[in-house]
């Protein structure tokens, strides 16, 4: 029967603390976004890096893979705001989630399953966008 | 204070979403339950995967949505990012950077199920001779030889599917992991009553070691099917292994056993035929082994008769009734119109599959009323 176990070790770990978590990002600096709609990013990076201005700084490189500058998000207190591009404004909340999710990390190479994080909050933008004006 | 939000070009598609019920987020939580949970699931593709702790199973169920769900880390830049102000939309500076690095479509909710057994290659023992040779000639999967494999390729969690393998009266004969037969258990149980009560030996201390030899007194120059293992699993399904003590000693449950006769003594004597339930009490004493030490009484064979008469008795197999609910009521009423709660509860509970209180589960199909300190059920 395949089975597989999950490693939990590490996660234990680096969360020792037993501190409340104070803000939606978890204490291993990960967050939980979610849009009720599609995020439209652009294909292919390659050929728009290029012309990427330095103004813009749309685009940038981190270990070795090229990443999108694709919004601004602000957060005050349990409100959220999400700026995509340059018109589109999203109005949306830290909310709590009913069950907590586990981030399970599952490596085809060895086999084996790491649970990477627990979240508890997320943002979630549930209305149409806005124009920024 | 704002935040910049990147994004990678490709997803990692190795990421997934478990729901974590507060059961599970104890156990991740414990570090003394370390690398505990396990997924599994029968095979590759195919079937359900289960998630396992310790002692507790929960099935997995994939639910999709069409929301965009980003994870999202926090990075500290390799080289900083500068863009004109006008792009700040009034917001101060950016004070982090977060990138995206998985996107999920779905999430796995968990629901807390009972393990079972894969018992598809787990073939029965009557008693026979040859075992081994007919096992391993007659089935065309693996067999197993240890416990320890078939709970590995089972859905279930080690301590669930050590107790239901007890329970069923599982067994190693001849280097097979099988199920005895009921013919052989019963035997093997009758035997085994004969013989510790001839040796005197205590019946809430029994050993392994000397059941076995008590036994093995009684059939010498026989063929001997009661081996060790037997006896050991004679023992799981009608004895209680006593936590305390350091030697491993097995505790009869007496009206367990009692029940377990009682059950015999409906399928001898009143299968298709009703017998006056005094005489069936003297038929039932008869069958324990002589001087067998323990009470009758026809409240413990619940779920397994009905009276046709007041001062009748019969036997009921529950595996041959309706499953469904509105029929078994039915066919209950006509071989009993009137049933007392305690009575008719046991052949109709496991038809309450949405977990209703049971007296509003049985109002749904019949009438309940109160009859001095008894409750009756009756047709509508």
């Amino acid at each position: 029967m395949p089975s597989v176990k999950i490693g939990t070790a590490q996660w234990q770990k680096l969360t020792q603390s037993q501190e409340k978590q104070t803000t939606v990002i978890t204490p291993l600096g990960i967050t939980m976004l979610e849009i009720q709609g599609d995020l439209e990013l652009p294909k292919d990076f390659t050929a728009l890096t290029q012309g990427d201005s330095h103004h813009e700084g749309r685009f940038s490189e981190q270990d070795g893979q090229n990443i999108i500058r694709f919004g601004l998000l602000q957060l005050d207190g349990e409100k959220a705001t999400l700026f995509v591009g340059k018109k589109q404004r999203l109005l949306g909340k830290v909310t709590k989630l009913d069950v907590p999710v586990g981030i399970m990390h599952f490596s085809s190479s060895d086999n084996k399953v790491e649970l990477v994080d627990v979240v508890k909050y997320k943002i979630i933008f549930k209305d149409r966008p806005l124009p920024i004006m | 204070m704002s935040i910049n939000l990147h994004s990678a070009s490709e997803y990692d598609p190795s990421y997934k979403l478990i729901q974590l019920t507060p059961e599970l987020l104890d156990i991740i939580q414990d570090p003394a339950q370390n690398n505990q949970l396990r997924f599994k699931s029968l095979d590759e593709d195919r079937s359900e995967v289960v998630l396992c702790s310790h002692d507790k199973t929960w099935v997995l169920k994939q639910r999709k949505h069409s929301n965009t769900v980003l994870l999202m880390k926090e990075f500290v830049p390799e080289e900083p990012i500068s863009f004109d102000e006008t792009q700040l939309f009034g917001l101060s500076k950016p004070y982090m950077d977060i990138l995206s690095f998985a996107k999920t479509e779905s999430e796995f909710e968990t629901r807390e199920a009972e393990g079972q057994l894969n018992l598809d290659a787990v073939p029965m023992y009557d008693g026979e001779l040859d075992f081994r040779e007919r096992a391993t000639k007659k089935s065309s999967a693996r067999i197993f030889e240890t416990l320890e494999e078939l709970l590995e390729n089972s859905p279930c969690s080690a301590v669930e599917g050590v107790l239901k393998w007890y329970k069923i009266g599982g067994s190693v004969k001849d280097g097979v992991l099988c199920i005895l037969s009921q013919n052989f258990l019963s035997k093997a149980l009758h035997v085994l009553l004969m013989s510790v009560m001839a040796e005197s030996l205590d019946l809430q201390r029994l050993q392994i070691d000397d059941t076995y030899e008590a036994v093995g007194k009684d059939i010498e120059d026989e063929f001997n099917p009661y081996t060790r293992e037997i006896i050991r699993t004679v023992l799981n399904k009608f004895a209680v292994q006593e936590q305390q003590s350091q030697e491993e000693t097995w505790r009869l449950r007496i009206p367990f056993i009692a029940q377990w006769y009682g059950i015999q003594a409906l399928r001898k004597y009143v299968s298709g035929t009703s017998m006056p339930l005094d005489e069936f009490l003297i038929k039932w004493k008869s069958l324990f082994p002589p001087f067998f030490p323990c009470d009758i009484d026809v409240e413990m064979l619940r779920g397994y008769h009905f009276k046709p008469t007041d001062k009748t008795i019969q036997y009921v197999a529950r595996s041959t009734l309706p499953t469904d609910p509105k029929e078994r009521f039915r066919v209950l009423f006509r071989l009993q119109s009137q049933w007392n709660l305690e009575d008719i509860k046991p052949l109709i509970e496991e038809l309450n599959i949405r977990g209703m209180k049971i007296d509003s589960f049985i109002m749904k199909y019949a009438r309940r009323k109160r009859l001095g300190k008894k409750t009756v059920v009756t047709s509508r």
